[in-house]
């Protein structure tokens, strides 16, 4: 009887130690962060089409947007979304009919990216991309949709803090779109909120 | 550092992955080919020719027998497990040469032949037309580009046996005589393929129908246009959503070949090649039997005014295509090829019943269906085993199949 009221009384004092070493820490302390940041420059389509290019304008104007969950590590996790436009090709039907065929995509990435040094970062995703194409013909268009499974990207940024919360800079990206091979690669101002 | 070469050799393992190396190369002869200074054989020579064929040298890589049998443009030698010749044959006098290429059509093994038949050993006797000396075609065959340096030897065995000879088989080649992803040297569904199948064996074809956004009949398998099955180019997506004009200008096959118009197609069949059978694949769904069936009238009364024997049938993969058919005036008298049930085939009066091969040889009631003057072809069958095992079991009028050149040599070698 003696014995196990002793084993019982350790089991207890030992659980209550535990707890008390859990407790909360009085001083707050931010231990993830968070940030969203924005994006936008100069994108250029790689022309590796076989057919049909003879009039291809490959230079736009995209856009990017970047959630990331940053924790007191080198690496962070996120998503990047955005809306680019691949190319637009000008021809003739015949010889006085025009056409017009453009590509866009919105693709939905899956992105890790490390802190190589302060401020500088390497990122690569992978995800899914919805690919727009449009033709007009005689005026009259019509588009059609479809998903690319596999697709990746490659970016790299630099990103100056200004405050606790702004930091801005550019960045390098690179995009594979799978379904089609469609390459494209590009340079944007990135502005980013940390929160 | 060591981070830095992980991400250097993924980057490097994704990019090599995207190579995209759509066919096995076919080896070419050379300027210096002897084939520029020989005749042609006459028909009476290359009836003699055909039959099959003992490998008294080579059989390590070519089996036992093979057999050798012409086609409209070239001869073809098979044997029982995917290689095959692609031969042109002349005579200088009284020898008979023989050049071509081989090719495995389950990998992409391929190499240069050049063989010949002396005048002690055929060759009189062939150029002749006429004769009894035992033929014996030597030389030797080459792997890639290669000089042929490994010997090959054939000799004669037995002609076709009369059953091979009086029997109406036919060897189906699917999309249009071969697929795009067997790294054929043309693209499926397109005019050259039709044009090219002969060589394979084929003695009759199965294509794909599609309707544009304007109605026409095209040839083309998938839903979508994609880079598998055309040269990546401005347009993208549903194929039947763009106009014939669009398709016509902007989508060429992976080999540069344009889509063609099923009438086109139909029309080359009747007019360039000797093929017997045409399989409709209705792809379309969109009331594409009031499109398809006139073009069939069409193509049927040409070649009946040419002469040709030459079956072409609508398939009705679907009972959503079945009922398309039965909407259709005067349904009974259209020919048909039915993948569905033996009732079905009954109500629409269906030439063909085509059941899926995986079902079975299906004698009784395949034997039903000829008792109806029916006529029965299962598909698609591309296993050798399998093969062997339907032409030598089964009582089907012919197979639809990947690979033409296995099923010519189980059919020309039945006793």
């Amino acid at each position: 009887m003696g014995k196990k009221t002793t084993g019982i009384a350790m089991v207890l004092i030992l659980i209550s130690f535990a707890g008390f070493s859990q407790r909360a820490d009085s001083i707050k302390t931010h231990l993830n962060h968070y940030s969203l940041a924005v994006g936008t420059g100069w994108t250029h389509y790689y022309n590796n089409l076989e057919y049909g290019d003879q009039n291809i304008k490959q230079d736009f104007v995209g856009i990017s947007l970047k959630f990331f969950w940053e924790p007191e590590y080198r690496l962070s996790l996120g998503l990047e979304t955005g809306y680019y436009k691949l190319f637009k090709v000008t021809d003739h039907i015949g010889t006085d009919t025009v056409f017009e065929a453009h590509r866009t995509v919105v693709p939905l990435m899956l992105m890790v990216r490390m802190r190589l040094v302060d401020n500088f970062y390497l990122s690569a995703g992978m995800g899914l991309a919805l690919i727009n194409n449009k033709t007009s013909v005689l005026s009259v268009a019509h588009s059609t949709q479809t998903w690319s499974l596999s697709n990746y990207e490659f970016a790299g940024s630099y990103l100056y803090p200004f405050s606790r919360h702004l930091q801005a800079g550019g960045e390098v990206k690179l995009y594979n779109f799978g379904s089609l091979n469609d390459w494209m690669y590009g340079i944007h101002l990135t502005c980013a909120y940390r929160f | 550092m060591k981070i830095l070469f992980y991400i250097l050799t993924a980057i490097v393992l994704l990019l090599s992955g995207c190579n995209k190396d759509t066919v096995v190369p076919v080896p070419l002869e050379g300027a210096n080919s002897i084939m520029k200074e020989t005749h042609p054989l006459p028909p009476a020579s290359k009836l003699l020719m055909e039959g099959v064929y003992q490998v008294t040298s080579g059989s390590s890589e070519f089996g036992e027998t093979v057999i050798v049998k012409w086609n409209r443009t070239s001869l073809m030698i098979a044997n029982n497990n995917g290689k095959h010749f692609i031969m042109q044959a002349g005579h200088l006098d009284s020898v008979v040469f023989v050049q071509g290429y081989w090719r495995d059509g389950y990998s992409d093994a391929t190499g240069l032949c050049s063989m010949y038949i002396s005048k002690a050993e055929g060759g009189t006797t062939l150029v002749s037309g006429n004769g009894t000396q035992k033929i014996i075609i030597r030389g030797a065959y080459g792997f890639g580009s290669g000089l042929p340096d490994n010997n090959l030897v054939l000799e004669y065995l037995r002609p076709f046996s009369s059953k091979v000879k009086n029997s109406n088989f036919y060897i189906l080649a699917h999309r249009a005589g071969g697929r795009t992803s067997d790294r054929l040297p043309v693209s499926e569904n397109s005019i050259e393929m039709i044009n090219f199948t002969e060589k394979l064996g084929s003695t009759g074809i199965e294509v794909d129908v599609r309707l544009s956004s304007d109605r026409v009949a095209f040839l083309y398998h998938d839903p979508d246009i994609n880079i598998r099955l055309t040269q990546k180019g401005p347009l993208a997506g549903a194929i039947s959503e763009y106009s014939w004009a669009e398709l016509s200008a902007f989508v060429r096959l992976i080999h540069g070949e344009k889509i063609p118009t099923l009438e086109s197609a139909l029309n080359f069949v009747v007019d360039s090649t000797q093929l017997r059978f045409v399989y409709l694949d209705m792809k379309a769904d969109n009331d594409a039997m009031a499109v398809v069936i006139p073009i069939q009238k069409r193509i049927l009364q040409r070649a009946h005014d040419l002469g040709r024997d030459l079956i072409v049938v609508v398939g009705i993969p679907s009972t959503a295509v079945l009922n398309d058919l039965m909407s259709y005036p005067d349904y009974q008298n259209i020919p048909s090829l039915c993948e569905l049930t033996t009732d079905d085939v009954r109500s629409a009066n269906s030439l063909v019943w085509s059941p899926r091969w995986t079902l079975g040889t299906q004698n009784d009631l395949v034997q039903q269906m000829h008792e109806e003057g029916r006529l029965a072809i299962t598909w698609t069958i591309d296993s050798p085993s399998w093969i062997e095992n339907y032409i030598n079991e089964g009582l089907f009028d012919g197979l639809l199949t990947n690979f033409p050149y296995v099923e010519a040599y189980y059919h020309y070698i039945r006793e």
